[in-house]
């Protein structure tokens, strides 16, 4: 008897892993983290009521998604009340729950319009600067870093303020700060993946530079531009909501938005807490909740971690 | 190369630096065409009258010309000081005026928050890293977190709330929940001047100059909640910062060389991790200024503290683009200066790239 | 170095003449995963004795590293010693390792390893008297093993400043006492060929023992001639200190190197503190210095006010090497020192190692994978695969004898000049996975002599004198080598 026909299949390492598998194992560890998976749920929670708020408001108790809803014969803010107002009322008389919910659909729809296409431009300019590299490298991150040369918050005020001071141009100006830290990190992450042989490879069998870019080296740069850009939407959410607080809002002065609300109820703040202390808790809940599934995105995706 | 000579060159790439700056200034205030630019221009105290201002203005920046003969003549007047006029409900006048007024104060506040977001953060990071998942570890850790998750407008708002007279219970009376200094303390005082005290324009030197220590004091505690505030917001990511680079630290060869030294664990981790920890974070310590720079703006507008972010926001709601195109500038040049402090002190830690 | 009473801490006593350096018995290390258990090194024993070259060869993945980093107690995070015993010179470094750690077990199968901060502590006060000082180690990746953001000479000082501090004070001191008088002897005598024993007689003698390395480092330098040689010697006694210098030092050499007690409140005032620990820090540059000198570095002078990424890697072997030998230690363990330099460099550093050997009579483990480089300095070698030491002899039996199967087939996949061949001779099969390894024998799977006996556990087997394999192809003795 052979003894080497033993279970053979002890002592023979395991095949290397599919991509499918590969993303199977992100997911399993993202979830058993408890912290990662708390911030899973915030962000899907949150984007549930984004969608549900578009679609179907009255599903949630919202009367109109567009517009709060003012009462002109009570505009005092007054204390929360169960049911009527669960979050109080704040001036001119608008039910704060209502807002609250619909303010967060138009905020979660500003800030994932302004961090994708502050990621898109800036993930394209940094890689092609890095691969072509030579003159464009150096022209492109020149220009970029006279981007980087303000602060990003006084940055998008003063943008802001010259394209109209609507949402839709703190928006704009929001995508203009952003890609240049977009550019700067595709730019490193791109460079490292240069070196890989993969794009010998691909150059050696006759792809053109701007396939390579396309077909190769972004792929391969986005998954740490993903997780970048989950650890960015909770700050753009922020920083959004900062922007309409100082005092830029919408032509629609009743359209819901959670920097406005706590900038309508600055003046109450003191004798009516409520009016400041929901929307920001609004904002806070969902920078912490993005926070967490980046954080945790980022620890699942850390090969060390995946032994 | 030696340390000098990478300080000299760092100096010398700020010129190119400075001119982008005025380059975006210079575009910012075009967008839309030159009547924006003409409007900073304007001084409405001159006893000339405002469409003559506008002719001169047009000859004087060949505001009919190309581009970019317009950006020559606009940035040779900005060398020579002419910034334009602002005029906001808490200033009116020469921008550069302005900024001599309003920026002593906002750099107090800056210092502070940066300083004892330095000493706070950098040991509690070390000293998180080492401790990995004890229970202070763990509570640093959610506290950081908090802290960069919050929006800094908002805490301020919830202190200013906590600590007022009406909530929460008189027992946190105690800090003053807004502005510089209470008005009762200061009316009468000839120093002080709507708002600006005179002559180094920051309270808490000026009150020590003029021997009011009640006034001293009162300043002081004026700057409390606004400085908390703003530190916790920095402070938090700097925390995070060093925690994991403390933790990537660790695991390198270098430091199993120096434990096979036999050197003590506390040296292994003060000499030879932490300088090494410290890279990384001088690193994203540009954009965590950024962000310090941000937030001033924030907490000065929710605290009514009268410095440079409190202009800004007055400037945006009065439509002065004047105080728009100044704050613009002088954040950037905080920014730039700032950033030039964290090359040097990158060049200083780190010896591989002074080459 | 020094006949002058160095204070020694009692972790490490005198060992007799006929007890091993050191002993490793029964060890086992397995790392914790999210895997599972890799049980990386399985029931591991044998003995260095002192002075001797013991080599342990292997391929990637069968443990070696591992062995020597257990010996050192610098295993990773993620392992753990689970049983066994390393005596060091007297010193047992594994007394404690039932309570270093715990295993706990979470849900879904999950294991998280905890350990115990108190215990650990007590480890490192333990072995940090050890480290750097008896024991060191030199690493397989000099590319990263040096701090880069220190000088070459901080570093190398670092060893010195930690562990000779007497020294350190000896050298200064001798250099204050002696005069030109006092050096006449030596100096006459450096004329002709003077060895380190002579030289050591004649500085006993005029009670200046602490300017051997001095005196023998001006001695051997290539770079100058005779009478510069003699002038430099005598250099040395016009180095003087001032009287509180001396004081100073002469306090810290009574109070054993550490701070006298009337220097420590003065010791809290930071210029204070510069100054008293700049006269050592001086002192030491020059020690490495001399070091350097002694591993051949080419430009030492400028290399100790370089940083790691000015130098190249056989540069840098060089200054792992030059802090290792720094404090003499007993027994020095060499991690692949050249498999990540270029095969012109192997050869110096081969070189250098075999001739510190020779100067100092240090013990070393060698660990590679390149049976030829070891077969270059090793009296003895040990084979070790899978996690298990196979077989153990002296260089040359098992060159002529090997016993094992897998060394066997490793001699014989070696092709040999002058043999005509078709295909290269290889062992079938692949190294075994460790979390799930063979039972018994962990070779059997690819072995073309296993047979069912094999499937137990093999015994360790004395064949000769010295020689012993792990393998029931060579008899039924029940005789293991666990605790």
């Amino acid at each position: 008897m052979d003894a080497k026909q033993d279970t053979p299949e002890k002592g023979v390492r395991t095949p290397v892993s599919t991509r499918l598998q590969e993303y199977k194992l992100t997911f399993k560890i993202l979830v058993e983290s408890p912290s990662s998976a708390v911030g899973l749920l915030i962000v899907l929670i949150y984007s549930a009521i984004a969608v549900i708020d578009f679609t179907y408001p009255s599903l949630l108790g919202v009367q109109d998604a567009f517009s709060m809803v003012p009462d002109y014969s009570n505009p005092v803010p007054s204390a929360p009340v169960w049911p009527i107002h669960p979050f109080g009322t704040t001036f001119p008389g608008v039910d704060l729950y209502q807002a609250v919910m619909s303010a967060i659909r138009v905020d979660l729809w500003y800030s994932l319009l302004i961090v994708l296409a502050g990621a898109a431009i800036g993930t394209v300019v940094g890689v092609l600067a890095a691969y072509v590299g030579g003159y464009l490298d150096e022209a492109l991150m020149r220009f970029t870093d006279i981007f980087l040369s303000v602060p990003y918050l006084p940055f998008a005020i003063a943008v802001a303020f010259v394209l109209g001071r609507a949402l839709d141009d703190v928006s704009i100006a929001l995508a203009i700060v952003w890609w240049p830290l977009y550019a700067r990190y595709a730019y490193g992450q791109a460079l490292s993946v240069k070196e890989n042989a993969y794009i010998e490879a691909a150059k050696a069998s006759g792809v053109g530079t701007l396939g390579i870019v396309f077909q190769h080296v972004i792929p391969n740069v986005l998954t740490p531009i993903f997780v970048q850009i989950s650890l960015d939407l909770g700050t753009v959410v922020q920083v959004f909501a900062a922007l309409t607080f100082i005092g830029f809002a919408s032509a629609n002065p009743l359209l819901p938005e959670l920097g406005t609300l706590i900038s309508n109820g600055f003046q109450y703040a003191v004798a009516a807490p409520w009016v400041v202390f929901f929307p920001g808790l609004a904002i806070l809940i969902f920078a912490i909740g993005m926070n967490l599934l980046g954080d945790g995105l980022r620890d699942a995706l850390d090969p060390r971690g995946r032994t | 190369m030696k340390l000098r000579y990478y300080i000299a060159r760092r100096v010398l790439l700020l010129i190119p630096t400075l001119l982008g700056l005025t380059l975006i200034v210079f575009i910012i205030s075009h967008v839309g065409g030159s009547a924006r630019l003409i409007g900073a221009y304007i001084n409405i105290h001159s006893s000339v009258p405002v469409v003559v201002q506008e002719q001169q203005l047009m000859a004087r920046f060949h505001l009919k010309d190309p581009l970019v003969v317009q950006y020559f003549y606009w940035l040779a007047a900005f060398i020579q000081g002419n910034w334009g006029y602002t005029q906001t409900s808490i200033y009116s006048g020469t921008v550069l005026q302005a900024i001599n007024l309003f920026f002593p104060n906002t750099l107090v506040l800056s210092v502070l928050a940066s300083v004892l977001t330095g000493i706070i953060g950098i040991p509690l990071g070390v000293w998180s890293a080492v401790r990995k998942d004890s229970v202070l570890d763990q509570a640093t850790r959610a506290i950081s977190f908090a802290g960069y998750s919050i929006p800094l407008y908002w805490l301020g708002l919830i202190l200013i709330i906590t600590f007022s007279t009406s909530n929460v219970c008189s027992c946190l009376n105690i800090l003053p929940i807004s502005g510089t200094v209470t008005v009762n303390l200061i009316s009468g005082v000839d120093w002080y001047i709507s708002g600006i005290s005179y002559p180094t324009h920051v309270l808490l030197i000026d009150s020590l100059i003029h021997g009011r220590l009640d006034i001293f004091g009162d300043a002081v505690l004026h700057l409390i909640l606004p400085v908390v505030t703003l530190t916790y917001g920095t402070m938090a990511s700097v925390l995070r910062v060093m925690r994991s680079s403390m933790q990537d630290t660790l695991n390198q060869d270098y430091v199993r060389t120096a434990r096979a030294k036999g050197l003590e664990e506390k040296t292994v981790i003060n000499v030879h991790v932490r300088r090494n920890a410290l890279i990384p974070v001088c690193t994203l310590l540009g954009y965590t200024i950024a962000s310090l720079l941000g937030g001033v703006v924030l907490v000065e507008a929710v605290f009514d503290y009268l410095g440079i972010g409190y202009w800004t926001t007055q400037a945006m709601l009065n439509g002065d683009v004047g105080g728009i195109m100044g704050a613009t500038v002088i954040f950037g040049l905080a920014f730039i200066f700032a950033n030039l402090a964290v090359d040097v002190t990158y060049g200083f830690l780190d010896p591989r790239i002074r080459h | 170095m020094h006949l002058t009473q160095e204070a020694e801490p009692n972790a490490v006593t005198a060992t007799a003449p006929t007890e091993p350096l050191l002993q490793v018995n029964g060890l086992r290390v397995s790392f914790i995963t999210r895997a599972g258990r890799i049980q990386a090194i399985n029931d591991v024993s044998f003995e260095v004795s002192a002075g001797e070259t013991f080599g342990l060869v292997g391929e990637t993945g069968c443990g070696k590293s591992q062995t020597a980093l257990a010996v050192m107690r610098l295993t990773p995070e993620a392992g753990i010693i689970e049983r066994g015993k390393i005596q060091f010179a007297g010193a047992n470094l594994t007394d404690n390792i039932a309570h270093e750690f715990k295993i706990v077990q979470k849900k879904h199968g999950r294991v998280k390893l905890k350990r115990n901060k108190a215990a650990l502590k007590q480890l490192g006060q333990k072995i940090n008297q050890i480290r750097g000082k008896d024991m060191s180690m030199i690493f397989q990746e000099p590319m990263t093993s040096l701090n880069p953001v220190y000088t070459i000479g901080r570093q190398v000082s670092e060893v010195l400043l930690r562990h000779k501090v007497i020294s350190l004070v000896d050298r200064i001191l001798a250099r204050n006492a002696a005069t030109k008088e006092k050096l006449r002897e030596i100096t006459n005598a450096a004329a002709r060929d003077l060895s380190q024993a002579e030289l050591r007689e004649l500085l006993q003698q005029a009670g200046l023992e602490g300017l051997e390395d001095q005196v023998w480092f001006a001695l051997s330098r290539k770079d100058i001639g005779a009478t510069q040689k003699i002038r430099t010697i005598n250099n040395l006694s016009e180095r003087k200190i001032k009287p509180i210098t001396f004081r100073f030092l002469v306090r810290l050499k009574e109070s054993k190197g550490q701070i006298p007690g009337e220097y420590r409140i003065l010791n809290k005032i930071p210029i204070v503190r510069r100054w008293l620990s700049g006269v050592l820090e001086k002192e030491a540059l020059e020690a490495s210095y001399e070091l350097l000198s002694v591993v051949n570095m080419p430009n030492a002078a400028n290399v100790l006010t370089s940083y790691p990424h000015e130098l190249s890697g056989g540069m840098r072997q060089r200054v792992m090497i030059a802090m290792a030998i720094s404090t003499k230690p007993k027994l020095v363990i060499a991690d692949e020192p050249t498999s990540a330099l270029d095969v012109t460099v192997q050869a110096q550093i081969l070189e250098l190692l075999r001739e510190l050997k020779r100067t100092f009579n240090s013990a070393i483990l060698f660990i590679s994978h390149d049976i030829g480089v070891v077969s270059e300095i090793c009296d003895r070698v040990g084979v070790m695969y899978a996690g298990n030491l196979v077989e153990v002899a002296r260089l040359d039996e098992l060159f002529a004898d090997a016993k094992h199967p897998y060394t066997q087939g490793l001699f014989a996949s070696i092709p040999k000049y002058g043999e005509k061949r078709e295909l290269l001779q290889t062992i079938e099969g692949t190294v075994p996975n460790l979390i799930n390894p063979p039972t018994g024998c962990r070779f059997r799977t690819r072995c073309t002599r296993a047979f069912e006996k094999c499937s137990q556990p093999p015994p360790w087997l004395e064949v000769e004198q010295g020689h012993g394999v792990l393998c029931w192809l060579y008899g039924d003795s029940e005789k293991h080598v666990n605790q």
